[in-house]
């Protein structure tokens, strides 16, 4: 299969990283400040010292470092730029977006990131509409329900509280917290930085340039980001049901190496499709959620699924429907790469975990169906419920 | 008269170089109630498309009010080869023939519809049809369960008022072009029943207001879908709840602290100015809601710059999502064809004057808390 997406990846001489994505025609550009703390990482280790952090910390940052700008949307409208921000799972994105002067543009975000101070006023503020922002979540029946089931599923202390954190973890993020982890962890080697859409290579230069002077917090020491989380998995799958919807779930999860993440996520997705081309009509839909070094996935439907094992759903797939299945997912992947924004929590989500997202079509390409049996034995282990 | 429609069938074939993925995306009205033949249509092209949808993303969008329904249906595959790619648009395009369709479902029975229908009542059930419920009762005094109890098998499946043919592809126009749709052509032509002159709070849950999560303020207005005045109504939408700088947004978020999601959006075909906030203050809300929109005519020539620059920004960056693109070409097809590519300009030209006057003809009907 071709379709490789064109893509520069340099590392810069003081640690910083950018991967290029350019997009002639496109009218916009999209840039991206990725850090690798995420709504998970609830620790980490500087010259042998543990830091732990409340649920919620990399999210309340998220907002600190956004709004420490008085009148930050009017600064960056004026110059026809727009921005915004969000928490994933291990990773904190800053991104603005426009269709002229990108240099500037990148120059502006980062200026916003890297002059971060303090505003201890905006604590308190922040802490009540993220409390709103976690009942908004919260008032959703369907979320309820997967958090229920990563309970149940992950017996952990942490994975099935919100991003967001919680009422409690909230009021224990204070000016010390906020000020050393930003400190240790907003630094230069702590980022990855996409920029996608239209540019040019006069461009690229230029900003490489301007990011070769930039330090944010710069010193030798590493951090070592870690979850402390004291997860006991409940291997396979088991079957949930929504009482208000009617719909049924079955939510698996296992271990899995971080770097085995990318083909054990397509493999997956191959065996979704393949139970959705058995019936037509099911309308099945399923998520796919890695933490740290586990996967927790579950697939839903408003009809009855018969649960199949991993066997017979391999039985019945030949190198043909596994080829279409392929398209299939070739063309998911394409979409996304259609998408600035989507390509570019794509790479960064997938650079948390040291692999690089543009390998999905190789992976891809490499599978054969001996290939897909021996990935899902070894991750199966015979411990899938039928 | 509320909304005026004759589009013919148009085919436009876009910068097929511009994307990974090859692009159709059909838009399809009809003249009923919408919402349950948007859901009915999915599971029927759903049905019809499936021995392709391995190779095939399909997905469906809808803007509703009574008596009318634009629905959006969307395509995506790739192939490396024009051939390939223009045999999918063709096959496609040919599967949308109204003859076709109907020669299918006769074959099929009418124990098929009965399946077809009882499966789109179970894809309606969301959140988002809710306000849409409350709007066809309160506006046009319709019940939208009795509408949908009243559909017949035959009735609501072959009304195409018209169809837009949009591809993004790898092809050669004069292959698609050889397709032609035979779609009758319809006006709308349905007054907004107004309630009362003063704005109505409702709650939905009366005995608990403590627990009332959304708050939706309801602003109706006289201006047609593609009007010029529409266009001014983007500056008045940006100016309430659009961008996080707005007024709404900065009062109730920023200063206020009384909520985090606050945001407003113009409902083109009715159209209306729907504000929706999530909070666990409703009365302070509401007395925001109120406060601010009496405020508007106050608009700064500051403030009106800064919308149109978002404006004109958001336009520029949704010409690279397909979706997003063919609305904005569609939207004023009619009233202004060089709308598209000359939005920059048009929004320039609007004036303070411009909107001041516009800003007499809007009114907040409604804040329905539930």
């Amino acid at each position: 299969m071709e379709n490789q997406i064109e893509f520069r990846h340099i590392t810069l001489p003081n640690k910083i990283s950018i991967i290029f994505v350019p997009k002639y025609h496109y009218n916009h550009y999209f840039c991206s400040l990725g850090f690798n703390i995420g709504g998970y990482n609830n620790s980490y280790k500087l010259n042998n010292v543990n830091y732990d952090l409340p649920m919620g910390t990399a999210h309340f940052m998220e907002h600190l470092i956004f709004y420490s700008s008085e009148n930050i949307f009017q600064e960056f409208t004026a110059n026809g730029l727009e921005i915004n921000a969000y928490t994933g799972p291990s990773h904190t994105g800053f991104h603005v977006e426009g269709t002229k002067n990108i240099v500037n543009a990148v120059k502006q975000i980062l200026k916003l990131i890297s002059n971060f101070k303090l505003n201890s006023k905006r604590i308190n503020i922040e802490r009540n509409l993220i409390k709103n922002e976690l009942n908004l979540y919260s008032e959703i029946d369907e979320e309820k329900l997967i958090k229920n089931m990563i309970l149940k599923m992950i017996k952990s202390n942490n994975y099935h509280i919100d991003i967001c954190g919680t009422n409690e973890s909230l009021k224990e993020i204070n000016e010390n917290i906020i000020n050393f982890t930003y400190e240790h962890i907003y630094r230069n080697e702590n980022m990855l930085i996409t920029i996608s859409g239209l540019f040019d290579k006069k461009d690229e230069e230029n900003i490489i340039q301007e990011l070769n002077l930039l330090n944010i917090n710069s010193t030798n020491q590493e951090v070592a980001l870690k979850n402390i989380s004291k997860a006991t998995l409940i291997s396979g799958y088991e079957k949930f049901t929504d009482e208000n919807s009617s719909k049924s779930y079955y939510a698996f999860s296992n271990k899995i190496q971080k770097k085995e993440r990318l083909l054990f996520e397509i493999c997956l997705k191959i065996i979704y499709k393949s139970i959705s081309k058995d019936d037509k009509y099911l309308n099945i839909e399923y998520e796919i959620n890695f933490y740290e070094d586990f996967i927790f996935s579950y697939i839903h439907s408003y009809e009855l699924i018969t649960m199949y094992t991993i066997s017979k759903i391999l039985n019945d797939l030949n190198e043909k429907n596994l080829n279409d299945i392929k398209k299939s997912l070739l063309l998911d992947y394409l979409i996304e790469c259609d998408c600035l924004e989507d390509i570019s929590y794509k790479v960064i989500e997938y650079w948390t975990y040291d692999i690089n997202y543009f390998d999905f079509n190789i992976i891809l390409n490499e599978i054969n169906l001996d290939k897909l049996i021996n990935v899902l034995e070894n991750h199966f282990n015979n411990k899938n419920k039928t | 008269m509320l909304f005026q429609n004759s589009r013919i069938n148009t085919i436009n074939l876009i910068n097929p170089e511009k994307y990974l993925t090859d692009n159709l995306i059909i838009k399809l009205n009809t003249n009923d109630n919408g919402s349950i033949t948007n859901h009915l249509y999915y599971c029927l092209f759903l049905d019809l498309f499936s021995s392709e949808l391995d190779s095939l993303k399909f997905s469906t969008d809808l803007e509703i009010s009574p008596g009318f329904c634009e629905m959006t249906f969307s395509f995506q595959w790739f192939e490396n080869n024009i051939n390939e790619s223009e045999k999918i648009a063709y096959m496609l395009i040919e599967k949308l023939n109204i003859e076709f369709i109907k020669t299918h479902l006769l074959k099929q029975g009418k124990e098929y519809l009965k399946t077809l229908k009882l499966r789109a009542y179970e894809n309606k059930k969301s959140k988002f049809n809710e306000i849409h419920k409350f709007i066809n009762e309160f506006y046009y005094k319709q019940n939208t369960e009795e509408i949908i109890d009243k559909i017949d098998d035959e009735m609501f499946l072959f009304f195409w008022n018209s169809v837009s043919i949009n591809l993004y592809s790898n092809v050669r126009l004069a292959q698609i072009k050889k397709f032609k749709g035979d779609c009758p052509i319809y006006l709308v032509d349905r007054p907004l029943i107004k309630q009362n002159n003063e704005t109505l709070v409702f709650d939905k849950n009366q005995d608990d207001e403590s627990n009332q999560g959304l708050i939706i303020g309801i602003i109706s207005t006289p201006i047609k879908m593609g009007s010029q005045e529409n266009i001014v109504l983007q500056i008045i939408n940006g100016l309430i709840g659009r961008f996080p700088y707005s007024r709404l947004v900065d009062k109730i978020r920023e200063q206020e602290n009384l909520a985090y999601y606050v945001k407003s959006r113009i409902l083109n075909i009715q159209g209306m100015i729907l504000i929706t906030v999530n909070s666990e203050y409703p009365k302070e809300v509401t007395k925001q809601i109120q406060e601010e929109i009496s405020k508007l005519n106050e608009i700064t020539i500051k403030e009106l710059e800064l919308i149109k620059k978002s404006l004109i920004q958001h336009h520029s960056k949704n010409q690279d999502n397909i979706k997003n693109e063919v609305n904005l070409r569609n939207q004023y097809i009619l009233s202004d064809p060089t709308y598209f590519e000359n939005y920059e300009n048009i929004i320039n030209a609007i004036s303070l004057i411009n909107v001041l006057d516009t800003l007499k003809k809007i009114k907040l009907d409604l804040i329905y808390r539930y």
